[in-house]
């Protein structure tokens, strides 16, 4: 199930499994075979459009063969949410375009992620806010949970 | 610093080409849509390691601020004139330290990002995303051109609200209050800009015509458009400020207003006014000081509400029925 903990202004969240730069961990923590997984080249093909030809080599439309490192933030984020499924990701590096793979990812693992904006989620979807504990089945209910959660200004 | 500022930013595959016309410029959108890449070509370019073929076009200096707190805190402090770029992976970015030092510089700002920056009073005309339009002119350069994320929308169908909302009770309240009187629409505050998607999705049965300060209210503005989706019938109105308005209605008449009021980015410095809302606020008080309209945003002066000023600023809203 998809896990959300929504996260509002100066203060971040605290947990040694939070990975507030999905960029940056990717850089230093993929591993090659990571790019066999059908699933992570099915993401990398819908969102950058990229062509997985080996862990070494993708073929990016706009920059040309590219290593893994080069791939958008979005893609990252996704690739460690379904590989490393006990890391609390930082969603805010996805844009809307990851928000299908998100829900994707959240009906094969139990995932959680930390949400700092409205991601479109297309419904039918079933989400754990962790703020509040509830259960989420509807678009409305998930605007209405993220307006609750205080904005913080320390 | 003012004016609008022009950016070209190319490599042998790719160009970017932004137009800057206020402090503050935030950059959204989806993944994989060139913003973290622009942020990369410019920071090379600013070490000396991109090489030939790369450039940055720009009458300032464009830098990316970038790195722990307190370097790029005091870094910031000591820059002017100076285009800064910041990416989303930068936790200085979210603080308070960093809002401060953003507010009190003279510098502009590039903030790509997408969660709200609530402490910054960035407009919702200010904030875009990049398009890839295809080939520049039979070269092999992708061209990622800025798009507002909010662009005026055009109002085909007359707007019948059941509640007129404000951002809070100021002035503005006081004149649109005025406006509803003996009408069959309420005027209702949502007690500060944050709520005003609340108060919306609290209500979303209700046809809300909610007016808020442009000029201010980007952080809110994600929110609240979403919010409005939950509700049909309302309608969100994003006038510069409630000042801007009153300026623009012809109540007030000074030599090179309507100059000002034209391309207000060539009169504002960004060091003395972090919003064009406080721009707008300090230009009206000044204008009408010691005059029967002198302005104060706390309590609308009574000399607003005459029959005749409500209607030139009733001239001003969209096509509404009350």
């Amino acid at each position: 199930m998809l896990n959300i903990i929504f996260n509002r202004g100066t203060k971040d969240i605290e947990n040694k499994n939070y990975v507030f730069s999905p960029d940056t961990y990717f850089k230093y923590n993929y591993e090659n075979e990571w790019f066999d997984d059908e699933l992570v080249k099915k993401i990398i093909w819908d969102v950058d459009g990229s062509t997985v030809e080996s862990a070494h080599s993708i073929d990016s439309p706009v920059l040309g063969i590219i290593a893994p490192e080069r791939l958008s933030g979005g893609v990252k984020a996704l690739i460690i949410m379904y590989k490393e499924p006990d890391l609390i990701v930082n969603a805010s590096a996805c844009g809307d375009n990851c928000a299908k793979w998100i829900l994707n990812i959240g009906n094969i693992l139990d995932i959680t992620i930390r949400l700092g904006y409205e991601m479109e989620f297309e419904e039918p979807f079933d989400i754990c806010i962790k703020n509040s504990g509830n259960i989420i089945h509807t678009y409305a209910e998930f605007l209405k949970e993220f307006q609750e959660v205080e904005i913080f200004e320390g | 610093m003012k004016g609008k500022i022009r950016i070209i930013v190319s490599t042998k595959r790719l160009r970017y080409d932004l137009t800057l016309r206020r402090n503050i410029t935030i950059i959204q959108g989806n993944s994989a849509s060139g913003k973290t890449t622009l942020i990369q070509i410019i920071a090379d370019y600013q070490s000396g390691k991109a090489g030939p073929g790369t450039e940055v076009q720009c009458d300032r200096k464009c830098i990316v601020l970038s790195g722990d707190s307190d370097n790029a805190i005091t870094l910031l402090k000591s820059l002017s004139n100076t285009i800064i770029f910041v990416d989303e992976q930068e936790k200085f970015l979210y603080s308070k330290a960093f809002a401060e030092a953003v507010l009190n510089s003279g510098c502009y700002f590039v903030f790509i990002v997408r969660d709200a920056l609530n402490m910054l009073p960035y407009s919702v005309n200010e904030i875009y995303y990049f398009k890839n339009s295809g080939y520049y002119q039979n070269t092999k350069q992708i061209y990622n051109s800025m798009h507002q994320v909010y662009p005026e929308m055009n109002q085909s169908e007359k707007i019948a609200p059941s509640i007129i909302l404000t951002e809070d009770s100021n002035a503005g309240h006081e004149m649109y209050k005025a406006i509803c009187k003996d009408k069959n629409t309420a005027c209702d505050t949502a007690n500060g800009k944050s709520n005003i998607a609340k108060y919306i999705l609290n209500n979303s049965e209700k046809n809300i015509f909610a007016i808020v300060d442009g000029a201010a209210f980007g952080a809110d503005m994600q929110s609240t458009m979403h919010a409005l989706k939950t509700s049909p019938g309302s309608y969100l109105w994003t006038p510069e400020s409630f000042e801007y308005l009153i300026l623009h209605s012809n109540i007030i008449h000074a030599e090179g207003l309507n100059e000002i009021l034209k391309e207000p980015e060539n009169f504002i410095e960004s060091s003395m006014y972090c919003s064009w809302e406080r721009f707008f606020t300090r230009l009206l008080e000044d204008l009408t000081k010691n005059t029967i309209y002198s302005y104060n945003k706390g309590k609308l002066n009574p000399n607003y509400l005459t029959k005749g000023n409500i209607t030139k600023i009733k001239k001003l809203l969209p096509k509404i029925t009350l």
